[in-house]
């Protein structure tokens, strides 16, 4: 081996992972590009928006000229990089607050929302999918599959309202609203159920079926009937041998599941008054507050090249073969 | 024969197909001594893979059935899931044809190697691995202590056949199966590996029981040899008699066959014809069909394996007399 | 005897498999024929207004009860239809065409093209798909013709996906090259060799995401950016339901209830669809 193809060697896993994370480089600026021209076409002078009809002339010409909005077009692009290298997004329109600081208030409740519907869903979606498959084609499986079938065509929103319907208003069992913004941890995630298993029901679905299908497919690989030849319990074959090598399309699905419900988060927000980056963004569009607008677009943007990335790198652990730099 | 390390007796196995259940393998009899190579012959669609299958309990439950008698260092197998679970990869292991994917390409190679040890010895992981460094080392993988931690992916064909080598052998089982151990492989590996099952089988003191399409293994490596046909052995006996004075006549045309470098490629003989399936087995002698010497008695009855000489034995109205 | 039963097994399974794809077309087909009828069948008026039947709950007079305006809401729902399938079927057929031409392009082409393309498709897939859809009808306004322009730009980058993929494997096949070698131009190479290949798995993505997209538009009607009211959709009628949700439950159960048939019965047609025409697909919609 030479010297050069020892270092790789050593080193592959992080080389694969810097590669990985430069390549979403190029992409993430053109993002960037996409969203400082798609702002400034948006209806509406953001000057008038902010003094409202009354406005005189002398008073609007003023506040473009403090918001920047004389300079060249190109001079706005390079203050609008320059801002976000430093963590500058801009200052809202509506609050009179910096928009980073208003976006890192309310991240956390889209995250916990986002994160507590993956759990859900993963948790309950894989021994479904692994119940499914080994009893294939008996009612367990055809069961699971018309469940999955029918949370997979719930309108995110239905499916919350229908929640609050049945277990906050017919059984008190949860808050109607879950934005106790003040309230204790257990207050908190009482307030996160509803919204969360609302979030997971496409989620569920979706692993069911990623996992049972790859399931049938690994059960028939040749690594399997060599474990068999080994003398492992059935057990051990099942939950050592075939699941991880299942599993790998299931952490597709969860990638892909991620941005679709950080979007779908817009939704869930509105039906349970939750604050967070979809309540955000509905209500930043009404009030035209545009720079908060961009703000959240570079947000969900960097979110979803995160979640990417993260997508692919989780791959390279479950699999070894991926990580070849 | 209670000291042979395998006797099978009149082993039955069928498949259940569009409505019927079809025998892939009919009346299977035979021993498998310690230390001795036996290899069981025939094209594909003879039934080998099936009768090792068979006695692993390695099929599919539905849709499939297994008749007859297992002995396994002298005691009945009852077919018992259980039972079978910890006689596998501790008394009987087996090595599989495609070195490229009967390895899960998730699990380091070492890992796997270990398995057996945990499973069937009870060993600690650590202690485990460190025995599956052993057992690749005594396979030949070359730093074997680093390359225990990589994955199948990272080892060539013969290295990974050599993997399953040291994974079939870890708990010393008392037969092994090697279901076309080299057919996958390189000319130039083929020859190392089998000379490595050789070494190993003879140090160890095993049964090796080997299936091959390929007489030029068999003349390599094997003791005896049981010529399989359409699910029965048509004709079995020691490796140098078969060779010298072959009685069946697929036996014969199985050996014209091997390509030999003395004569042209264009000239390798083929049998004609192939092997029937399963739901279109032919009555009487089922080689009839293809058979040059076939007469009408071949055609309407099914001949027994007749011995001809001393451990020699064939099934053949024509050669053997196959009288009952 | 044994190929009469074996025949019956072969039928008794083909059956099973299509009764739930069967359900669906028969399903889709009754919903599109409602909402073609809708001003045939429909007991009242969907705008109109009536002060003395406000918020009555469903009875044989009104099949999903009355809204806040005493409008029938079963009339509403048939009318309702109209708007979800229309948006549904046209911005597929759209996102289906643009996307699919974009894709065999990339593909097709290769070099400078195909990055171009793809990076600009990436850069639409970097947001999340309700909040591209979002902004485009922020950009252009709500209505009826805008909602279906933000979700077939949605729809356009995973077209060009699937797309691709096959276009490059058919491109390095021989008998393209035979073609290209013997003068046929790219379009008959296209139309002839490079769309066959790619239709299944289009076809099925299109029905599955047609429901996707009824999903999408009613969403975008239940956070005010649909068409304009008085207009009636499904997801308009849950948002002025909601409001009431105490008091009437039935405004936002029922024309819920109606967005859950017709994307049942689209992903059972997918679903149904994809076992028919390619089994290879099954993990795809998994994906999807």
């Amino acid at each position: 081996m030479t010297a050069l193809s020892e270092w790789a060697e050593r080193y592959r896993a992080p080389l694969y992972i810097a590669k990985r994370i430069l390549s979403g480089i190029p992409t993430l600026l053109a993002v960037l590009t996409v969203i400082f021209f798609a702002i400034r076409t948006l209806p509406g002078d953001p000057a008038l928006a902010i003094l409202g009809d009354t406005a005189t002339d002398a008073s609007i010409a003023a506040l473009r000229e403090k918001l920047g909005l004389n300079l060249p077009i190109w001079r706005q692009y390079l203050d609008f990089l320059g801002g976000l290298f430093q963590g500058d997004l801009g200052t809202s329109l509506v609050y009179g607050r910096s928009v980073a600081s208003e976006l890192l208030r309310v991240l956390p409740y889209t995250l916990s929302l986002t994160l507590a519907s993956i759990v859900i869903g993963t948790v309950i979606g894989v021994p479904l999918g692994i119940l499914s498959a080994l009893h294939r084609n008996r009612f367990i499986d055809y069961a699971t599959r018309v469940f999955s079938l029918i949370g997979f065509s719930f309108p995110v929103f239905y499916a919350g309202i229908m929640l609050i319907l049945v277990f906050a208003v017919w059984l008190p069992w949860f808050p109607v609203m879950s934005s106790s913004v003040d309230g204790t941890i257990i207050e908190k995630l009482r307030g996160l159920v509803l919204p969360a298993v609302a979030g997971s029901l496409g989620l569920i679905a979706m692993i069911t079926r990623a996992s049972r299908s790859s399931l049938l497919d690994v059960m028939g690989d040749d690594y399997i009937r060599t474990a068999r030849a080994k003398g492992l319990t059935e057990r051990t074959v099942l939950y050592r041998h075939a699941l991880r090598n299942a599993l790998i399309p299931v952490v597709t699905v969860i990638g892909l599941y991620f941005a679709l419900i950080i979007g779908n988060s817009v939704l869930i927000e509105t039906v349970f008054t939750r604050p967070g980056l979809g309540s955000l963004i509905i209500g930043s569009l009404d009030n035209r507050d545009y720079p908060m607008v961009q703000g959240l677009l570079v947000t969900y943007a960097a979110i979803v090249i995160v979640i990417n990335i993260l997508t692919d790198l989780t791959y390279s652990m479950i699999d070894p073969r991926i990580n070849r730099a | 024969m209670s000291d042979a390390a395998l006797s099978v007796k009149n082993l039955t196995t069928s498949f259940y197909i569009n409505g019927e259940w079809h025998p892939a393998v009919r009346n299977l009899s035979f021993d498998l001594a310690r230390d001795e190579t036996l290899a069981i012959v025939g094209e594909s669609g003879s039934g080998k893979s099936v009768t090792v299958m068979s006695i692993m309990r390695l099929l599919a439950e539905t849709g499939s059935r297994i008749e007859g008698e297992v002995m396994l260092d002298g005691n009945v197998l009852t077919g018992d899931a259980d039972e079978m679970q910890r006689l596998r990869g501790d008394r009987m292991a087996m090595i599989f044809q495609e070195p490229m994917t009967a390895l899960n390409p998730v699990l380091q190679v070492g890992f796997q190697v270990a398995e057996p040890l945990m499973q069937h010895r009870g060993m600690p992981k650590a202690e485990a691995m460190a025995e599956a460094v052993r057992l690749l080392e005594q396979v030949g993988i070359p730093s074997a202590k680093s390359r225990a931690l990589e994955y199948p992916h990272q080892f060539s064909g013969g290295m990974r056949q050599r993997v399953m080598i040291a994974m079939a052998l870890a708990c010393e089982p008392t037969v092994l199966f090697a279901d076309e151990p080299t057919t996958a492989l390189d000319v130039t590996i083929q020859a190392q590996v089998l000379g490595l099952l050789e070494d190993l089988r003879h140090q160890k003191g095993m049964g090796l029981l080997l299936i091959t399409h390929s007489m030029g293994v068999v003349a390599a490596i094997a003791d005896r040899v049981a010529v399989m046909y359409a699910g029965a052995i048509v004709e079995t006996g020691p490796v140098d008699k078969i060779f010298a004075q072959p009685i069946h006549p697929y036996t014969e045309g199985l050996l014209k066959s091997i390509p030999r470098p003395d004569r042209d490629a264009s000239e390798i003989y083929s049998i004609p014809g192939s092997v029937p399936a399963l739901d279109k087995m032919p009555k009487g002698c089922r080689f009839a069909p293809r058979c040059p010497l076939s007469t009408e008695r071949c055609l309407n009855d099914d001949p027994s394996l007749e011995m001809v000489t001393d451990g020699h034995s064939a099934a053949c109205w024509v050669r053997a007399g196959g009288a009952s | 005897m044994s190929i009469l039963s074996s025949a019956t097994v072969t039928m008794t399974r083909a059956f099973r498999r299509n009764i739930p794809s069967g359900l669906g077309i028969i399903l889709f087909v009754t919903l599109c024929l409602l909402a073609l009828l809708a001003p045939i069948i429909a007991p009242y008026d969907p705008i109109e207004q009536s002060i003395l039947s406000r918020m009555k709950p469903p009875s044989g007079e009104h099949l999903f009860g009355t809204d806040t305006f005493g409008r029938d809401m079963f009339t509403r729902a048939l009318y309702g239809a109209r708007v979800s399938l229309t948006v549904g079927v046209v911005s597929v057929l759209l996102g289906m065409t643009i996307g699919s031409v974009l894709g065999v392009v990339a593909g097709y082409y290769g070099r400078w093209v195909d990055p171009l393309i793809m990076r600009a498709m990436d850069v639409l897939l970097s947001f999340p798909t309700l909040i591209t859809g979002i902004i485009i009808v922020a950009l252009l306004g709500p209505s009826l013709t805008n909602v279906i322009i933000a979700i077939t730009f949605t729809l356009i980058p995973k077209f060009a996906r699937i797309a691709r993929a096959p276009t490059l494997a058919v491109k390095e096949r021989a008998y393209v090259e035979a073609c290209r070698a013997m003068g046929f131009s790219d379009i008959r190479i296209i139309v002839f060799h490079i769309i066959p290949n790619i239709l299944t798995e289009v076809l099925v993505m299109a029905s599955l995401w047609t429901a996707n997209a009824i999903m999408i538009e009613a969403g975008f009607a239940f956070l005010g950016l649909g068409v304009r009211a008085p207009t009636p959709t499904w997801g308009g009628m849950i948002r002025e339901g909601f409001e009431h949700i105490f008091q009437a439950p039935w405004m936002s159960i029922f024309p819920g209830l109606c967005i859950l048939l017709a994307v049942l019965s689209l992903n059972l047609i997918g679903d149904g669809l994809r076992d028919a025409l390619d089994p290879r697909l099954k993990q795809a919609k998994d994906m999807g």
